[in-house]
């Protein structure tokens, strides 16, 4: 039993990376993503967890849980003030590191603008890798549904992109325009 | 035929079969805006990947790792136990400095026609396509001038295809883009960097292809190193349309 934990815990540590990858993706910031992802780690310690349940998608289903009901209920992704997302927390100590962060703003800023839906699958199948089978699993959908809501994902963030009123919506030639 | 965005979508993904695949394929080759579409998707795609792939490679915040450590297995100290696995490290193997692929091709040559998919790529082209770009080699036009993401022919009877897929700047300030080659039966996908007067290949993947399969998109596995290539080296985001023409103005140097 104990061994059986210990077990579980080694598969908690394995999908950790991905997992707050995943949560600072659905997040405003590095921060609100960190708080997610220890919510996540929480309640997925105090539950009881399927046998034989693929750990990191069942992760991902607990964070996708948490971020639908509670998080996004009491609005703690959005705490930080609107235009101060950009901000520079703790351990932000080389100057790569801040690039790396401010590069990652402006990618979130987009994200935030997609319905919620759309930004979830974006974040399993388009960063995180997933088949749309194991999407489906993780969001409860069926697969049809994850193709469409991942195409829009798509079309929207191209769109959002682009800020040139000329380009069409699925043009990149103006994507990350400074 | 009309192509939904959702087809567009699923052959990014790998997700559609073969016959779906095939029939896209061919309507990818004879229609621009078609391909546009699908280039417009793949970007989107890319600059997730150089966004958020850095964010495995950081730490995981100590005190959620402190909720995973074993209290009953406490370091000498009495620190938290590093149970954190060490960072993956990307298969190279099949996967070649440029030097060795054009090493590669001269034996390929002499061993057969199964050796190496570079071959079928397009005779000499394959040996263009490694190591140093200088001009005069079709790359090398095809780099320099050619916005990402679109399709120019290598070849006078386009059967040889190149597209740059983005272009960015490294930590250090040089220009890089990463571009893919498809020949009849064999693609080839990597990243070349402004060195000089010339584009330096830095990294490289060569696909065999299945037939009629096409090209692997940027979103396959195979990829992975090109994209975690991308995400060491990156400074910013990668470049618009209206950088990217500024630079090629300038001869990507300022």
């Amino acid at each position: 039993m104990e061994r059986d934990q210990g077990d579980l815990r080694q598969q908690m540590l394995a999908a950790l990376p991905h997992v707050r990858r995943f949560a600072i993706s659905l997040s405003r910031n590095e921060a609100d993503g960190d708080d997610l992802l220890q919510t996540t780690v929480e309640r997925v310690l105090t539950r009881a967890t399927p046998e034989g349940v693929d750990m990191k998608k069942w992760m991902f289903r607990i964070c996708k849980n948490i971020w639908i009901d509670e998080i996004r209920a009491r609005q703690v992704r959005s705490r930080a003030a609107d235009n101060q997302d950009i901000t520079i927390h703790d351990t932000a100590n080389s100057e790569d590191k801040i690039m790396n962060r401010l590069k990652l703003a402006k990618v979130q800023m987009a994200m935030t603008e997609l319905p919620d839906e759309q930004r979830l699958v974006l974040s399993l199948v388009a960063i995180e890798g997933l088949s749309y089978k194991d999407a489906a699993s993780v969001l409860g959908t069926p697969i049809g549904t994850v193709m469409s809501r991942l195409a829009r994902a798509r079309k929207n963030l191209a769109a959002r992109f682009a800020p040139d009123p000329d380009s069409t919506p699925f043009s990149t030639k103006d994507a990350f325009r400074a | 035929m009309r192509h939904p965005d959702e087809q567009l979508s699923a052959y990014l993904d790998g997700e559609l079969d073969k016959k779906e695949r095939q029939k896209l394929e061919t309507a990818l080759a004879s229609d621009p805006d078609l391909a546009e579409r699908l280039a417009a998707l793949e970007h989107t795609n890319a600059v997730l990947k150089a966004t958020f792939n850095p964010i495995l490679e950081e730490p995981v915040p100590e005190h959620v790792l402190a909720l995973l450590s074993d209290a009953k297995q406490p370091t000498d100290s009495g620190d938290v136990v590093p149970l954190f696995p060490q960072k993956v490290h990307l298969q190279f193997s099949k996967w070649q400095l440029p030097i060795a692929a054009s090493i590669a091709l001269v034996l390929g040559v002499g061993i057969g026609h199964n050796w190496s998919p570079g071959i079928e790529l397009g005779g000499t082209l394959m040996a263009q396509v490694s190591g140093t770009i200088a001009p005069g080699n079709p790359l090398f036009d095809v780099l320099e001038h050619t916005p990402s993401a679109h399709q120019v022919s290598l070849v006078a009877d386009g059967s040889v295809q190149a597209r740059p897929v983005l272009s960015y700047q490294t930590n250090d300030g040089t220009y890089c883009r990463e571009f893919e080659v498809k020949g009849p039966k064999a693609g080839l996908h990597g990243i070349a960097c402004r060195s000089g007067q010339n584009w330096d290949i830095q990294i490289q993947n060569q696909t065999r292809l299945q037939a009629s399969s096409g090209m692997r998109t940027a979103s396959g596995n195979t990829d992975q190193a090109v994209d975690q290539f991308i995400s060491d080296s990156i400074s910013d985001i990668p470049f618009g349309l209206e950088r990217e023409v500024e630079l090629m103005q300038n001869g990507w140097s300022q």
